[in-house]
């Protein structure tokens, strides 16, 4: 674990200073429902795949030197896999997940009359509590994980001085569960609140 | 130019959306065809040598022994004298040829027991010496730990282990879970995994980060560490009385977990994926028998002794078939 959380705080490291380019400071939210195909496996067990789903809503400030700084508070819900010829598969399982992402603003330009668009790329790490689905087993686990994002904002989406625009992520996060490893990559699409500049 | 780039916008993503879910369902989508050999060990004791003999292990193990080899189980059936301790020890050490990927599946049926402080169950085979009511000479038993080390040596890992017996919850390994439900389900508390998982949720991150992943039998006990499960809904308790509850109308001529465990091969299915896994058989029973639970009358508790109790399954990431339908 130690080892892994090193992995994480350096790429976040690395990240911020690219990421010191932009000099935007502004607070957002944003809702997003998702979908995922987590595969699962273990030493000396087999391969296989499962079928996820994930609602999150998530804070993000982009903190000085143009770092975004993102929370993120989901559920997510996890299918038992397929099914090996031998009987052997992974359990489903559902439960809550709080992430803490940092990164790297990519770039953020004018789509002329349409608005603006922002692509980013955060990393960072999560927490899952959790119980296997139909047991009474509760347990627990970290991720590591890496998220692609698009964000637009719309020229007009303007309600009540809440600029709103729709948001695109293609997450893939690496789960270490009991011995055994998780990797989901996913797609979240969702809806993006620019509350505006706070500094 | 904005009155086209929305509807287009909305098309787009329809479309990806439409073509993901698409994919992510022809990827789970599975025709379940399990092909590796699965060898089961069935054991009923009704007939004690030396204890108080019970009501329907026999049954309960013929209709299991009969169901599994209907599913394609290479079944070995024993029975009352067919299942003294020296007998099931042989039986299980006689799987030590199995293929690597086979299952393998072991039913007990008949008497529990549990030490004072409950830290430790045991299995009784037919020549249990119950020297008294209250004392056993344990070493005619067969503890969790010593089925434990047996089944560890087996060829391959994937192994069921079902137990319809009192205490049965102690041969349970939660591994690096918590199971939220009561050892002794009494009070018939309510109980949450979720919050459990909440409030645990540090000590749970440390179990998770020591777990190995090693393969560990999957268990599925009738009852709690603490509790008695039962020999049929009109099964009578150590004082020859049976319950009053209004589930004495079920006819089940069996032990009320294997009762439902059998019933699981039918309507267990609860993904409708054409397989029962251990933890839809699990689940499946755990309810009902929580329905039986809450039908228990007054007297049935305080005046018989007839408590609820609650099924358990063991920990860990991985899952079996148990049954197809």
């Amino acid at each position: 674990m130690p080892r892994r959380a090193c992995v994480v705080a350096l790429i976040l490291f690395t990240l911020s200073f690219a990421g010191a380019q932009a000099s935007i400071h502004e607070f957002y939210v944003d809702a997003l429902v998702g979908g995922a195909l987590p595969v699962s496996w273990a030493s000396e067990s087999p391969t296989l795949s499962h079928l996820g789903f994930d609602a999150l809503a998530a804070f993000e400030y982009d903190a000085p030197f143009g770092v975004p700084l993102r929370i993120e508070l989901g559920y997510l819900g996890v299918s038992a896999s397929r099914i090996s010829s031998s009987g052997e598969l992974y359990r489903a399982w559902q439960g809550g997940r709080v992430a803490l992402l940092s990164g790297y603003i990519i770039d953020q330009f004018s789509l002329g009359q349409l608005g603006q668009a922002r692509i980013s790329l955060l990393a960072g790490g999560a927490l899952t509590a959790a119980d296997y689905t139909d047991t009474a087993l509760a347990f627990a686990y970290p991720s590591i994980v890496l998220e692609p994002r698009i964000a637009l904002i719309l020229r007009g989406a303007r309600a009540k001085g809440i600029v709103t625009g729709p948001s695109l992520s293609l997450p893939i996060e690496l789960m270490f569960r009991a011995g055994t490893y998780s990797l989901a990559p996913g797609l979240s699409l969702g809806w993006r609140y620019r509350l505006g500049a706070i500094l | 130019m904005k009155l086209r780039f929305v509807p287009l916008t909305r098309t787009y993503a329809i479309v990806a959306l439409a073509g993901i879910l698409a994919l992510l369902f022809a990827a789970c989508a599975q025709d379940v065809k399990i092909t590796a050999p699965r060898y089961a060990l069935v054991f009923g004791v009704q007939d004690y040598l030396y204890a108080r003999d019970l009501q329907y292990t026999l049954a309960d193990a013929t209709s299991m022994s009969t169901l599994l080899s209907a599913q394609g189980w290479q079944v070995t059936l024993a029975t009352d004298t067919g299942a003294t301790r020296a007998k099931i020890i042989a039986a299980i050490a006689a799987l030590g040829s199995v293929e690597s990927d086979s299952t393998v599946l072991i039913y007990f049926s008949g008497h529990g027991d549990t030490s004072s402080d409950y830290s430790t169950s045991y299995l009784c085979p037919s020549d249990t010496n119950f020297a008294t009511d209250d004392t056993v000479d344990t070493s005619t038993e067969i503890s969790a730990s010593q089925l434990s080390t047996m089944l560890d040596a087996l060829p391959t890992s994937n192994v069921i282990v079902l137990l319809d017996c009192c205490f049965s919850g102690g041969s349970i390994d939660p591994g690096s879970a918590v199971d939220a439900s009561p050892q002794d389900y009494y009070s018939m508390q309510s109980y949450s995994a979720f919050s459990t998982a909440m409030s645990q949720f540090g000590s749970l991150l440390v179990s998770n980060s020591k777990d190995s992943g090693k393969k560990a039998p999957i268990v599925i006990s009738a009852a709690g560490s603490e509790e008695e499960s039962y020999d049929g809904p009109d099964g009578t308790n150590n004082n020859g009385q049976s319950p009053v509850t209004t589930n004495t109308s079920i006819n089940m001529s069996h032990g009320i977990f294997t009762y439902y465990l059998l019933k699981a091969q039918d309507k267990g299915d609860s993904n409708g994926d054409g397989v029962v896994t251990t933890t839809e058989a699990f689940a499946y029973s755990c309810e009902q028998i929580q329905a039986w639970d809450e039908n228990l009358t007054w007297e049935d508790v305080n005046y018989y002794g007839y408590y609820p109790f609650l099924p358990h399954i063991s920990g860990g990431v991985r899952d079996l078939v148990l049954f197809t339908n």
